[in-house]
């Protein structure tokens, strides 16, 4: 098991440190130690607190919208009605298709000029004419939000919806008896009792989106200069646009660092593990 | 005998197409001809459906489709 962890985990994470501090050729070749030149590379990079503001932005709205909309939607199919199976296979198919298809998808429907969303939009007349969602980064960084919240979505609600169903109604009912709203019954009845669920939903929320790279490649990777990129995405864009393969290591290695970091200010704050603590 | 909520059904099929929605554009997508997949604007249904693309998968792409949109 130690033989295990020591080949998946630290090996891959030693060697990412090794290479962030040696001299490697575009193609990779080790030339020698570089010191810290990497990092300095790295953080001669203007835009890399913009960057920095990019990835707490993406993460947060990411992980946010993601949970409020889960955790309604999950309540709504906890609900019994007919045809509520359909409903539930339904929701699992973004979770099933590629990341990269479906916002190929998405970029084909948001083109101004052939994209069957815009079209809609002319024909409602919210729209004049065509709007190109995915040719600026403003709207694109918006656009891409929206994608990894829809591709988010069904994992998340399984969860939640996983917690709800462990919850014994005798619970509700309870409140219900003693004239607790429907409001009042989720907060603090419903909702302690999520905890867990809602605790694991969100810490593998934050680590998917932070090293989410697929979508905002795909939609906004052909837009000139970082002004939608994430720690994550400059990592690819260091590597594929200026061949510097080192810097990227270094990059990686402050990405490692600081999902660290978010997952410990996570664990120490909310104290997922510590609903039995008291 | 408990009441059925078809009310609930009706929201729960607008939940389901939402989520669906991207899916169904990719699948009659694939039964359009070339010059309405590219049409502006484009049509929403495909007007003449061609299964035929499917078979044409199969074979190398003369010219690429993604660089004209």
């Amino acid at each position: 098991m130690l033989i295990l962890i020591a080949a998946i985990v630290a090996f891959p994470a030693g060697y990412m440190l090794w290479t962030s501090t040696r001299d490697l050729s575009a193609y990779g070749q080790d030339r020698g130690p570089a010191g810290f030149a990497n990092f300095r590379r790295l953080f001669a990079i203007d835009e890399l607190g913009s960057i920095l503001v990019h990835t707490v932005v993406w993460v947060l709205a990411v992980v946010v919208i993601t949970l409020v909309a889960s955790a309604a939607l999950a309540q709504f199919l906890n609900q019994d009605f007919p045809g509520r199976t359909a409903v539930r296979l339904a929701i699992l198919v973004p979770w099933a298709a590629s990341v990269v298809m479906t916002t190929t998808i998405f970029e084909y429907m948001l083109d101004p000029d052939v994209g069957i969303a815009n079209r809609f939009l002319v024909d409602i007349g919210v729209l004049d004419r065509g709007f190109g969602f995915t040719k600026q980064a403003g709207p694109a960084f918006l656009v891409a939000i929206g994608v990894a919240v829809f591709v988010s979505i069904p994992f998340t609600t399984y969860t939640i919806l996983a917690g709800l169903q462990s919850i014994p109604g005798e619970i509700d009912e309870a409140g219900r008896v003693d004239g607790a709203s429907s409001w009042q019954r989720y907060l603090y009845l419903t909702l302690p009792q999520l905890r867990p669920a809602m605790a694991v939903a969100t810490i593998i929320n934050i680590i998917n989106s932070f090293n989410s790279l697929p979508i905002l490649q795909v939609l906004t990777g052909s837009i000139a200069g970082f002004s939608a990129d994430t720690t994550t995405t400059l990592t690819f864009k260091l590597i594929r646009q200026n061949q510097q393969v080192a810097t990227a290591a270094s990059m990686s290695v402050l990405n490692f660092g600081l999902i660290l970091v978010i997952i410990a200010i996570y664990v120490k704050l909310i104290r997922p593990a510590g609903e039995e603590a008291r | 005998m408990k009441r059925k909520r078809w009310g609930l059904t009706v929201i729960g099929a607008v939940i389901a197409l939402m989520f669906l929605l991207p899916y169904l554009v990719m699948v009659f997508g694939s039964l359009k001809p070339r010059s309405e997949i590219l049409r502006i604007p484009p049509t929403y249904l495909p007007e003449h459906w061609v299964p035929g693309n499917y078979a044409t998968m199969w074979h190398t792409p003369r010219r690429r489709c993604r660089s004209t949109w």
